[in-house]
């Protein structure tokens, strides 16, 4: 189970690098999202909350540390989307690919109000704030159409590392390793 | 009455005779078509089409086919060579477009009378709302908190934070990025602080400033960030409103944050 959440850390870092190199380049017009957000949602659902919680701790302190907003920002979202996302489930039909949509595009939308009253609070002066308009529908939308398909592939992954790795453990007989 | 032999010699004679005959007689009608002709030509011309036709496609499968792989395979190899060829055109133009790039930033490190470190932009800020880029330079290389950043165009930003090898700069088109800055023609004073990607604000400029369109703003030196007449950029927009002290500018700077690739560190 600990290789399965290394995995999920090197996974979450991969996504990190790419979306402070390749993916912030014009040539995307700013359409990706941050992606780590469906990893957040994923292991909300998905992992044990001891583990989770210390993987999206990690991403987010590297995010924060990449990133020239306030220390803080991104481990406070990771967080809630965490909590919320761990509630909801209690209550609505996670399987669901509408609800993903919308869940992750929601998150998204979140993540973005959260930077907005950081960066560009509109008492502040709305240029900021009528610039990012555009990229900020386009991303939500975006990440509203591909969450379900990340979510899918991320417990296709999930699925077939626990098989192997409880395959592993069926083999040598400790089951006490979880 | 006569011998074998000569019956036999006879027999001979009548046969050529005859055959000459025959002969003479078919050489008068030299393209006469009979019903024989007729059942070999059906009987054996299908064969013979066959054959030929088998002969022709051996030889079009020898010619288009055998042939077209060692053609194939010369394609591949110029395509290949194509390839390559491209792959080292695009490197040179690379290598060039650096070179004018690392050109411009030479002629600015000897504009500018301090001691400079260049740098590569290997990192951006992962969120669109704050303005930061990684360098791959750090306090290994002399790299501090608060030193200045600057490009051929004009300036980057300052320098908020350093490790080892890489520090991160804050760009001047960041909201919490402040610089004390002037207008170049008419020397009037104020603070330009980012906006959006695009502009800047330069704030508290006085109402009376005799500022125009297209002027060069540059810093003042004043902040103890930059060093005194940096270029920033050119006012883009002003507006002088009814009431207030103060007249409402946007800036324009010189720097094209989206291509940013390499800086100068200022050390000193």
């Amino acid at each position: 189970m600990m290789k399965v959440f290394c995995l999920y850390l090197i996974l979450g870092l991969l996504t990190t690098v790419a979306q402070t190199t390749i993916l912030r380049l014009p040539l995307f017009h700013g359409v990706f999202y941050d992606l780590l957000i469906p990893l957040v949602v994923f292991l909300s659902l998905n992992a044990p909350n001891r583990k989770g919680v210390l993987v999206i701790v990690i991403l987010g302190i590297i995010m924060d540390l990449l990133s020239g907003g306030i220390f803080g920002l991104y481990l406070t979202i990771y967080f809630w989307i965490f909590v919320s996302v761990k509630n909801l489930s209690k209550y609505f039909h996670v399987g669901d690919t509408i609800f993903q949509s919308v869940l992750i595009g929601a998150c998204v939308l979140g993540q973005h109000l959260v930077f907005c009253i950081s960066a560009a609070a509109p008492w502040k002066g709305a240029q900021l704030l009528s610039a990012q308009t555009a990229p900020v529908l386009l991303q939500t939308i975006f990440a509203a159409l591909t969450g379900p398909g990340i979510l899918m592939l991320l417990g296709r992954l999930h699925t077939r590392l626990q098989n192997r790795s409880s395959g592993a453990q069926r083999e040598t007989g400790n089951f006490a390793i979880r | 009455m006569f011998s074998k032999r000569l019956a036999r010699i006879l027999c001979v004679i009548l046969f050529a005779l005859i055959n000459i005959v025959l002969l003479s007689i078919s050489a008068k009608h030299p393209h006469r078509y009979t019903i024989v002709d007729r059942v070999v030509m059906a009987g054996i011309v299908p064969f013979q089409e066959g054959v030929t036709r088998t002969m022709h496609f051996c030889g079009r499968m020898w010619h288009h086919y055998f042939y077209l792989v060692a053609v194939r395979e010369e394609c591949d190899r110029l395509k290949g060579m194509l390839a390559n060829a491209q792959i080292e055109k695009s490197r040179y133009l690379e290598s060039e477009l650096a070179s004018q790039r690392l050109r411009k930033l030479l002629e600015m490190k000897s504009e500018v009378p301090h001691r400079m470190l260049p740098a590569k932009v290997v990192g951006l800020d992962p969120s669109g709302w704050f303005k930061t880029v990684f360098i791959n330079r750090g306090t290994g290389d002399g790299v501090s908190r608060g030193m200045a950043v600057i490009a051929s165009g004009g300036i980057v930003g300052r320098i908020i934070g350093a490790s080892g090898r890489y520090a991160k700069v804050l760009l001047i088109i960041d909201r919490s990025s402040a610089i004390d800055a002037l207008v170049q023609r008419t020397r009037s004073r104020g603070v330009l602080e980012g906006e959006t990607s695009e502009s800047c604000r330069f704030k508290y400029v006085v109402r009376k400033a005799n500022i125009k369109i297209e002027d060069t703003v540059i810093s003042s030196g004043l902040d103890g960030l930059f060093p005194k007449g940096l270029r920033v950029g050119t006012i883009s927009e002003i507006s002088r409103p009814s009431s207030g002290l103060f007249q409402e500018v946007k800036v324009r700077p010189f720097v094209d944050f989206t291509r940013l690739e390499e800086v100068l560190v200022i050390l000193e």
